[in-house]
């Protein structure tokens, strides 16, 4: 007995270990559950006015509010786009050129800001002028002529604060003539016209167009104004100076003319680079109001259709006057049946935020906040409302906040002094941003490939086939060849280039996308592979869409393979991530699955060695909050990599994706046969299109490990039960106010009375198992989609969850539109040959030959007009006929 | 009685008549047979201002100069879509307004050397707002893109009746330049690479079946601005497969599959294009051989049906490749050429010959080069001297041997 209990402790002692080590390694996922990002939309459309022009075109129209005009500059935002620039045409370098001018760094100090000298002529792409001077963030540089490939750079000049953002910086560049064509180059930062940073390059440079042009171009999407642009030709001589208010700007293939600026290559747009005016409509009569030329419409299918923010520069506030934002307005320029959301003055020290509603103050004096928020006769206050699809509002001004219901914004909407005397505030406004945030439907079929579907040769050999109308197969993509050496299909990615790219031709927007890779080549720096999501073309190239990128990173000692969110951050604020315990590039023999999970305007990282045990897919690796998911979605390679893609799936998770698939389970109940994924158990049976759970169960036929499950409850006089893998289960409480987890060992209740579950007609359940971690949503079947973004209920069990088959039982229960998205390998890709395939058909089929209406078949439609009128005609004739004859014979009869 | 028969009698022919007019339809009767109006020339010819990459000594003053001395009635004017437009929200086409200016100066300019009509032409297509493409050229697939592919060609329509409105004068709306063409870097699929010959294009029937869509829409839009203008079909180069494509067009009009998303079809010709246009030069073939090339292409209007349309070459000639050789031959070829125009190809309305000038300070290919009904302006050693076949030309035209205002930029190089 002894060695028994002995034996007893030491497996108790090594299983405590074991679940500790279990802990340990799960910790990894803890707080890692897919639930999308809580403010998410699907997709979001920005609009940004900063009256620029110089009025209120394009976005606003008024009768009685002017736009005024502080000052002028060059304006400066935008990707990098090689070879473009903005030319100064009206100056060519002589013998002395100094340049003057100041920089006023409006966001993103992260990239570069160039000056070019010698340029052959006005069109010469900026890469071929005679040098380059670069300025970013503590660094200078000169480029030599011929482009990026020879380049010095001249070290870290102390820039000290220059090119900060909110700051404006003065830089004089000179440079003169020795002798021939040798230039010396002198570099300065001035501060009150006087250099305080000078750097002299000495004679550093050899000029091939010494009476060239100059130019200006940045790249890394920097926003900066230039100002006060001045060009001396001698050290006491201005020759040339534009403080932009009269100046002239052409773009690409235009003609030159007169201009002063030109845009050479046409690659900068007019939205990027042009002439800016530092302006804002001014509020100072009562009334003044500005109408936004495109209506708010209501939404529900997302929480928060607008975002609408303007920052105010408050001279003065009236009592009798509220200055805001309104909403709702019936007709353009009105305040017809609008509610307006502003601020009056209350007393010397508050001011009050108020709530207009058919021309009547509601609460005033209510909501007081201290006037030294609004930041009156000093710099400016932002006015935030967030529009939610509940028609309430979230108002914040000056980092305050309230929060306003029943608010009916669909319609017109603007800002406006709203007054009930003459009195009014005096107001300038800056900047008006409104986000839009749509909810992007997608019904595309899920799409899998396992690359070995067959096509015959017209000489009868079979070859892999693959549907070019389904997916796009970018250059240096293909097919492996069929045969012997050709073990596994796959769609190989051969020195990869910028547009190497695997897609499919439909748009996506929540999916889960599953591959498998192996390396083909042995990786190098500046290699890469990754997913493109949100793609606005399947075949754009790669580093222009928002993508996570896995890259060969050499540059250590020991190489390892780098995560990067392109255009995009994880949630951690970062842009790149050493992946942790694998390296994609290590050999050629290797395989890795990879899954990204979008939802919610999240984009979820998994990968595994395909060898190691699936449950390494259920382990989170990096999160990328709050983008744009919805577009095409692309598999990419570049810098020459080579590779090979196996088992591709793409599942769509979005509510819209109704129709059973090979790698995903959706049924309605609403056809004759159910899904043969599903089983039913017992007493249970699809009534009314649903089922009908009276003591039985409907269970999958497969079992599945980690998931994405969704059902809807359209009657529950019972307990629901859905029970999963190792005895584990949740309850939904017939009231609907408790939810029990079932850990198998033990069992927590938990109250969900809170969310009024039993309040909806029919509640949608979203619950997903990954890992270790169940998290459970609910929402009413009208309310959006991403409401499924805030769970009810979040549980982690003790040790990750085995696979097993999920039933939902009840003693009575009405459930309908169950779905379950794999989020592991439990559905397996297929080849789809070329006989089977239903994209392949034509598409200009005759329409006259579908009983389309034909134009001249309507035209041909006359004659029956015709005939009905022939017909009448006929009739008359032969009644006409009969009508002679009938006279003949009486005549003749007379006559006989 | 003898009325009341004969008012029978009457109602009995009107309905008659009524039937058989009815029943009337296209056939091959009304083919163009004898020529009615004389055939117009025109000319191609890149104004440097417009296309800034080209030869810097074709400026507009020179080109419109010396259309003007030629005397040609007929201009194609360039006017890609591209550079034309801007696509803002919504897909609404604004115009360049620097571009806009120049067509307008081009227009005025050249209409005072005597041009009288203005054939527009289009080689550079633009895009649904948001929508990007690998390279200029690409056509959304509609069997994968259908809503885009269906804005694209609305646009496309949109932006012919916003340049139609914009140029009064234009007199003839060329919508595509060689759309056809086989392996050309135009009508190509998503993911093409501009020169690259990697397998991204549309067969001949498809580009046929997209050509006929946009030519539909295009001329829906053009007639409610102007129903004067003539919409012809796009300049198809005829080479290779190409040379079928008309025959294509017809059989996808008559099928009945446009306009494509629409649930009826339009399988009238008359309300797709007013005129067959195409390009033919006379290189590497006899000038019998190039009478059979164009009139068999031409005459697919007749095989469908629609015998009548009138026809307008909008490139034609020959290159000399820079070889003074080459030059004379093509001399000894002008007459018999433009003889073969006006007597054998009565439904020609005009020629426009490519081009006014050879290019200098710019570089394609020796054959690309060297089109020039004269050198290039900016030719140091011969600046615009016209060739053999110029002079055969203008002699031809306008009746004279008195050749010396065609050497108005080299009087010195003026044959004695």
């Amino acid at each position: 007995m002894k060695i028994r209990r002995l034996i007893g402790a030491v497996l108790a002692v090594l299983l405590s270990t074991v679940i500790i080590i279990s802990a340990t390694s799960s910790a990894f996922a803890q707080g890692v559950v897919i639930k999308g990002e809580p403010d998410g939309q699907n997709k979001s459309t920005v609009m940004e006015e900063h009256f620029y022009s110089g009025s209120l075109e394009p976005n606003f129209t008024s009768d009685s509010v002017k736009v005024t005009t502080d000052s002028y500059s060059m304006h400066f935002e935008g990707a990098y786009h090689y070879g473009s620039a903005l030319v100064l045409t009206a100056y060519k370098l002589k013998d002395y050129n100094k340049f003057t001018y100041s920089i006023d760094m409006l966001g993103t100090n992260d990239g570069f800001i160039y000056c070019g000298f010698g340029g052959e002529d006005e069109r010469t792409t900026a890469s071929f002028y005679d040098f380059n001077l670069c300025v970013s963030k503590g660094v200078t540089a000169i480029y030599e002529m011929g482009g990026m490939e020879s380049w010095t750079q001249l070290g870290n000049t102390p820039l000290n604060n220059a090119l900060t953002v909110g700051k404006t910086t003065d830089f004089a560049i000179t440079l003169e003539r020795v002798s021939g064509k040798d230039y010396k180059v002198t570099f300065e930062i001035l501060e009150n016209g006087e250099p305080i940073i000078t750097t002299d390059y000495g004679t550093l440079v050899r000029m091939e167009h010494t009476n060239g042009y100059f130019c200006m171009w940045g790249g890394m999407n920097e926003q900066f104004d230039i100002r006060n642009f001045k060009v001396y030709d001698s050290p006491t001589h201005l020759a040339f100076s534009d403080n932009f208010e009269n100046s002239s700007l052409t773009y690409g293939d235009e003609a030159l003319g007169d201009s002063k600026w030109h845009i050479n290559e046409a690659r900068f747009t007019k939205d990027e680079i042009f002439i800016s005016r530092n302006s804002g409509p001014e509020f100072k009569k009562a009334g003044d109001i500005i109408t936004a030329k495109s209506e708010l419409v209501a939404s529900d299918k997302i929480s928060k259709p607008y975002e609408i923010s303007f920052e105010a520069e408050i001279t003065s506030l009236s009592k009798n006057s509220t200055f805001g934002l309104y909403l709702g307005a019936k007709k353009s320029g009105t305040l017809d049946n609008a509610t307006i959301l502003g601020v009056s003055a209350y007393d010397s020290k508050f001011a009050s935020v108020n709530l207009i509603k058919n021309g009547k103050i509601q609460d005033y004096g209510e909501n007081l906040i201290p006037l030294s928020v609004l930041n009156i006769e000093d710099t400016s206050v932002k006015i935030e409302a967030v529009i939610n699809s509940d028609y309430s509002i979230n108002f914040n001004i000056g980092g305050v906040k309230f929060t306003f219901n029943n608010i009916k914004y669909d319609g017109f909407w603007g800002i406006c002094n709203y007054s009930t005397d003459k009195s009014a505030s005096d107001v300038k406004l800056n900047v008006v941003k409104v986000i839009k945030n749509t909810y992007a439907s997608c019904a595309e079929p899920d799409l899998s490939n396992n690359f070995g579907g067959i096509k015959l040769t017209p000489d009868g050999f079979e070859e892999y086939y693959i549907s070019d109308r389904t997916y796009y197969i970018g250059p240096g993509v293909s097919l492996r060849p069929k045969g012997a050496f050709t073990t596994e299909p796959s769609l190989y990615f051969e020195n990869a280039g910028s547009y190497s790219a695997f897609a499919p031709k439909k748009q996506y927007t929540d999916f889960i996308l599953q591959f498998d890779i192996k390396m083909v080549s042995e990786g190098a720096n500046s290699q890469w592979f990754g997913v493109n999501f949100g793609k606005n073309s399947f075949a754009s190239i790669s580093d222009n869409s928002t993508s996570i990128k896995f890259e060969y990173y050499g540059w250590d000692s020991t190489p390892y393979t780098q995560m990067v969110a392109n255009l995009c951050e994880f949630d951690d604020g970062t842009k790149s991530k050493k992946v942790e315990g694998y390296h994609f590039y290590k050999d050629q023999e290797t395989k890795y699955n990879i899954m990204l999970v979008a939802k919610n305007r999240t984009v979820y990282v998994y990968y595994k060695e395909d060898s190691e045990d699936i449950s390494k897919l259920g382990i989170c690796r990096a999160v990328i909050p709050n983008v744009n998911t919805a577009g095409y979605v692309s598999i990419f390679g570049v810098s020459g990599l080579s590779f090979d893609i196996f088992n591709y799936k793409l599942t769509n998770i979005a509510p819209e994706a109704t129709e059973d698939s090979s790698i995903a389970l959706r049924e309605s109940f609403d056809k004759k046969n159910i899904s043969d994924k599903l089983v039913i158990n017992g007493s249970a049976s699809v009534k009314d299109g649903a089922m009908k759970l009276s003591g039985g169960s409907v269970a999958t036929k497969d079992k599945n490990r980690y998931y994405i499950a969704n059902f809807t409850i359209l009657e529950q006089n019972a307990d629901l039960v859905v029970s999963f893998a190792d005895n584990k289960s949740m309850i939904l409480s017939k009231d609907l106010k408790k939810v029990t987890i079932n850990d198998g060992a033990k069992k927590t209740v938990l109250d969900v009375s809170k969310y009024n579950l039993a309040d909806y007609k029919n509640t949608q359940i979203q619950f997903i198992l990954q890992y270790d971690a169940l998290s459970i949503a609910a929402k009413g079947i009208y309310e959006p989609n991403d409401k499924f973004a805030s769970p009810i209920v979040e549980y982690t069990f003790a040790n990750p969850v085995n696979e097993g088959i999920i039933k939902w039982l009840s003693e009575d229960a009405l459930i309908d539109n169950i779905s379950v998205y794999s989020l592991d390998n439990t559905y397996k890709a297929e080849g789809v040959s070329y006989e089977q395939d239903p994209n392949d058909t034509d598409i200009w089929v005759s329409k006259l030959n579908g009983n389309k209406v034909s134009v001249d078949s309507a035209k041909e439609g006359m004659p029956i007009l015709f005939i009905v009128l022939y017909s009448v005609i006929g009739a008359v004739i032969l009644a006409l006929l009969g009508v002679i004859i009938a006279l003949f014979v009486k005549k003749r009869g007379n006559a006989q | 009685m003898k009325k009341i028969i004969a008012v029978f009698l009457v109602i009995l022919l009107v309905v008659c008549v009524a039937g058989c007019d009815n029943n009337s339809s296209k056939t091959n009767s009304g083919a163009i047979t004898k020529r009615e109006t004389p055939l117009k020339y025109g000319i191609n010819a890149h104004v440097f201002e417009l296309r800034p990459v080209m030869d810097p000594s074709s400026t507009l003053d020179n080109i419109a100069d010396m259309s003007g001395v030629f005397g040609f009635e007929y201009y194609r004017l360039s006017t890609p879509l591209d550079s034309m437009f801007e696509v803002e929200e919504g897909d609404t086409p604004v115009f360049k307004e620097g571009q806009r200016k120049l067509i307008h100066q081009v227009i005025e300019k050249m209409s005072k050397s005597g041009i009288k009509k203005f054939v527009a032409v289009s080689d550079a297509p633009i895009y649904p707002y948001g929508y990007s493409v690998t390279t200029s050229g690409v056509v959304p697939d509609p069997a994968v893109e259908k809503d885009m592919y269906i804005r694209w060609i609305k646009l496309y329509a949109k932006a012919w009746a916003m340049i139609v409105e914009e140029f009064p004068e234009i007199t003839h709306v060329e919508s595509m330049n060689e759309p056809e063409l086989p392996g050309a870097n135009i009508f190509t699929k998503q993911g093409h690479q501009w020169g690259v010959d990697d397998g991204y294009v549309y067969s001949i029937t498809e580009k046929a079946h997209m050509i006929a869509d946009l030519q539909y829409y295009i001329y829906k839009e053009v007639k409610a601005i102007n129903p004067k203008v003539i919409v012809t079909t796009p300049g198809f180069s005829t080479h290779g497969e190409g040379h079928d494509i008309l025959d294509y067009i017809y059989e996808s009009i008559e099928s009945g599959a446009h306009p494509y998303g629409e649930d009826f079809a339009e399988t009238d010709p008359d309300k797709y294009f007013d005129s067959i246009n195409f390009h033919k030069y006379l290189n590497d073939t006899t000038l019998e051989e190039y009478f059979e090339h164009c009139d068999s292409f031409y005459k697919a209007c007749e095989r469908h049906n629609d015998a009548g349309k009138p026809a307008i070459i909008t490139e034609c000639g020959f290159t000399d490749n820079g070889n003074e050789a080459r030059e004379v031959m093509n001399g000894e070829n002008m007459v018999p050429l433009l003889e073969m125009y006006n007597e054998k190809m009565p439904y020609l309305e005009a020629v426009m010959f490519y081009m006014l000038n050879d290019y200098s300070g710019y570089s394609v290919s020796d054959s690309e080069d060297n089109f020039g009904f004269f050198s290039s302006f900016g030719d140091p050693e011969k600046p615009c001297c016209p060739k053999p076949a110029t002079l055969e030309f203008y002699k031809y035209i306008h009746k004279t041997d008195d050749v010396s205002p065609l050497y108005k930029y080299c009087p010195e190089l003026m044959p004695k």
